[in-house]
């Protein structure tokens, strides 16, 4: 019961500061997106497939504030707040409400310059984003707090989602000579049910300590930055530490052209993995590798009326090719259409994430300005070895104060592919958003 | 008579002297007397189709003016759907850094900033660093007796976005009245007028700059500084990775 009236009581200071906001009557700044989608996906029942039509409406916003408190020292955080009708994103699963409430502190970031422009300390929330690429974001290696904001059920090209948490801790940024040094420790703590749902709306538990070190510099016309990452286990157990390493770099050809490539790759990774049909059917297992390479290499062509084409090709050596991934694919396919087998085995597409468990894929999208107001996108995401796709287009009306938005997402493939699998056949979405 | 007398040689040996210079070192006492470094402004971007205003933008921002290159450190102020924005201009490289992203990406130079109005032009505090005069004449422009630079952009910068200026620059003040900008080719890309002149930091500061499309006569963006002022930033501040840390305050 008091957990309810913490709720209550946080959705309302929420909303009496985006109110708040909205009028001016204190110096924030913010967003509410207002969003009605509807999709179609293949549902499964009783060993045959149908389509199902659902639709979801939702209401999403953040207010975000800084303050100088002194010279030198400054204070900014962002709040999020969701209102959901239907929070699974599951067309098969009922929502407990009508609309679901979630809320979140986004960032706290307390900030001091104790040399301005050189030497920058900072304690709090932050999201941590080494990643500059578009589709994928193979530096992106510190582990989100547990359970992360996810991308709602915003489905677009980005890899990185309009609304994210950051992770509780501490950093250092030094700037010297044409070097930049950073370090940002994130520590463990797990706490007890009671404490987690009293912070609930301030962080996850974060059950790793993280410590991300980068250091960055620009030879020429490029930058490039170097990443070590040090993640202690879920267990304690040292023996199960993780570490990464990463490099990017970003520079441009001439007038139109910026090209960027990053890589990163973890010390040791467990992945299920897929087997079968043997005598007793499908198999799923746990097993590790070691510093399998994640990379992306992009370009993007810009004019100067605003039309822009990026491409990007994506390499992911923790996902599976020939026969282990045919094999993932029908063990997917068969767990998709069965019910009983959905409970009994694994969903080892899930564990890969969107688009993740081949080894290439391939990008492209296309941007540009109709009119002066007037933005419009469409984009492909291709699974180059199954030639699955995704693809979405939308157009977007922006006014200094508010924007009106039209999606489109399809999916395209065979039945027994990876966007079949993962993705629904269409959605179809509108969306209004208010700035101030 | 005697202070006279000292006045008209000083005078003499003054016009001497600027008729000793070169044209390239004439273009740089015409930048020198309104430039400002280490500018710190308050700058509003107002783009017209004709009479209708169709966009306005309120930026912060920070210049450095350094010999080879300007770097520029810009926040987006106003309106809200780009509040929040930071943007560092360092030479020909670009970085933009959206609110809630944390690693900035790269744009490339010919993106253009808003409306009319380019990186550089907000940016460029003379033109002696990047052009070469390659001739220099008298003009007229309507009824203002000017000299009329033709520049040509140095072998160094020929990745500046403008190959060639012309620019007029009233004679009796050494001020900046108008210049057109051309591509590669000799094709028109826009049109400045200067404009506003008022006394500012012991400088000849045009504090309105007016920018014509060069094709299309009725599109045309404003620039308009608001406030003005200096500060000394150290240049580790004008780096891509000190943007997310920047936190930035209305110039004073």
């Amino acid at each position: 019961m008091s957990i309810d009236i913490f709720r209550i009581a946080r959705i309302g200071a929420m909303a009496a500061a985006m109110l708040l906001a909205a009028t001016g009557a204190m110096a924030l700044g913010g967003e509410v997106d207002m969003s009605w989608l509807d999709e179609a996906v293949v549902a499964h029942e009783g060993g045959s497939a149908i389509q199902t039509d659902t639709g979801i409406a939702m209401m999403q916003g953040a207010v975000s504030h800084s303050a100088t408190l002194a010279d030198g020292l400054s204070l900014s955080g962002s709040a999020w707040a969701l209102a959901d009708s239907l929070p699974s994103y599951d067309p098969q699963v009922l929502p407990t409400n009508v609309l679901d409430f979630s809320s979140r502190v986004l960032e706290l970031d307390l900030k001091w310059e104790a040399l301005p422009g050189s030497l920058v300390f900072e304690a709090g929330k932050k999201i941590i984003h080494p990643s500059s690429t578009f589709f994928k974001a193979p530096l992106d290696i510190m582990t989100p707090p547990s359970p992360a904001i996810s991308n709602t059920s915003e489905q677009s090209a980005s890899a990185v989602g309009k609304w994210e948490e950051g992770l509780v801790g501490a950093g250092v940024t030094w700037l010297t000579g044409p070097f930049s040094f950073y370090d940002y420790v994130s520590p463990r703590f797990v706490w007890s049910d009671q404490v987690s749902d009293a912070m609930l709306y301030f962080t996850g538990d974060q059950e790793r300590f993280q410590n991300l070190a980068k250091i960055g510099a620009r030879i020429g016309d490029t930058d490039i930055q170097l990443l070590g990452l040090y993640t202690s286990s879920l267990s304690g157990d040292a023996s199960d530490d993780r570490y990464a390493a990463g490099v990017g770099i970003d520079s441009e050809l001439g007038d139109s052209v910026t090209v960027r490539a990053e890589a990163s790759a973890f010390n040791t990774t467990d992945r299920l993995v897929a087997s079968g049909p043997g005598s007793s059917g499908y198999t799923s297992s746990t097993e590790s590798v070691s510093w399998a390479p994640r990379g992306v290499l992009g370009a993007t062509w810009s004019n100067a009326d605003e039309l822009s084409v990026m491409v990007e090709y994506y390499y992911n050596a923790l996902g599976q090719i020939g026969s282990a991934y045919t094999t993932l694919i029908d063990y997917s396919s068969m767990r998709a259409a069965s019910s009983q087998m959905s409970g009994a085995y694994p969903d080892i597409l899930e564990q890969y994430g969107d688009f993740e468990s081949a080894m290439h894929y391939g990008f492209c999208r296309l941007a540009g300005k109709l009119d002066q107001d007037v933005h419009a996108e469409s984009w492909l995401e291709i699974n180059l070895q199954d030639a699955s796709a995704l693809y979405g287009m939308d157009i977007n009306y922006v006014r200094p104060t508010w924007s009106i938005e039209a999606s489109l997402l399809g999916s395209w493939g065979g039945r027994d592919t990876e966007a079949a699998l993962l993705f629904p056949i269409w959605r179809a979405g509108i969306e209004a958003d208010l700035f101030f | 008579m005697k202070s006279i007398g000292i006045a008209a040689i000083f005078a003499l040996v003054w016009t001497a002297g600027l008729a000793a210079q070169t044209p390239d070192q004439i273009l740089a006492s015409v930048d020198a007397r309104r430039n400002i470094d280490n500018l710190t402004f308050s700058l509003r971007i107002t783009s017209y189709d004709g009479d209708k205003e169709t966009d306005m933008n309120l930026l912060w921002g920070f210049l450095k003016d350094d010999p080879d290159k300007n770097r520029v450190l810009l926040f987006f102020a106003d309106p809200a759907s780009v509040k929040g924005r930071k943007m560092l201009m360092d030479g020909n490289i670009v970085y933009l850094l959206f609110p809630r992203t944390k690693n900035p990406i790269r744009l490339s130079p010919l993106q253009v900033l808003l409306g009319q109005t380019s990186n550089g032009d907000i940016a460029r505090t003379g033109f002696a660093k990047d052009y070469d005069v390659a001739s220099l004449a008298d003009a007229d422009l309507n009824g203002t007796s000017c000299s009329l630079f033709d520049l040509s952009v140095k072998e160094a910068k020929k990745d500046s976005s403008y190959k060639r200026i012309k620019l007029w620059v009233e004679k009796s003040t050494n001020r900046p009245l108008y210049a057109e900008f051309y591509a590669a080719g000799d094709k028109l890309l826009k049109k400045a007028f200067y404009k506003d002149y008022r006394p500012a930091l012991g400088k000849d500061f045009p504090f309105v700059l007016d920018i014509y499309d060069g094709e299309v006569a009725t599109k045309h963006t404003v620039m308009e500084y608001l406030k003005i002022g200096t500060r000394v930033l150290p240049d580790t501040a004008f780096r891509r990775e000190y943007l997310e840390s920047w936190t930035p305050v209305a110039p004073q």
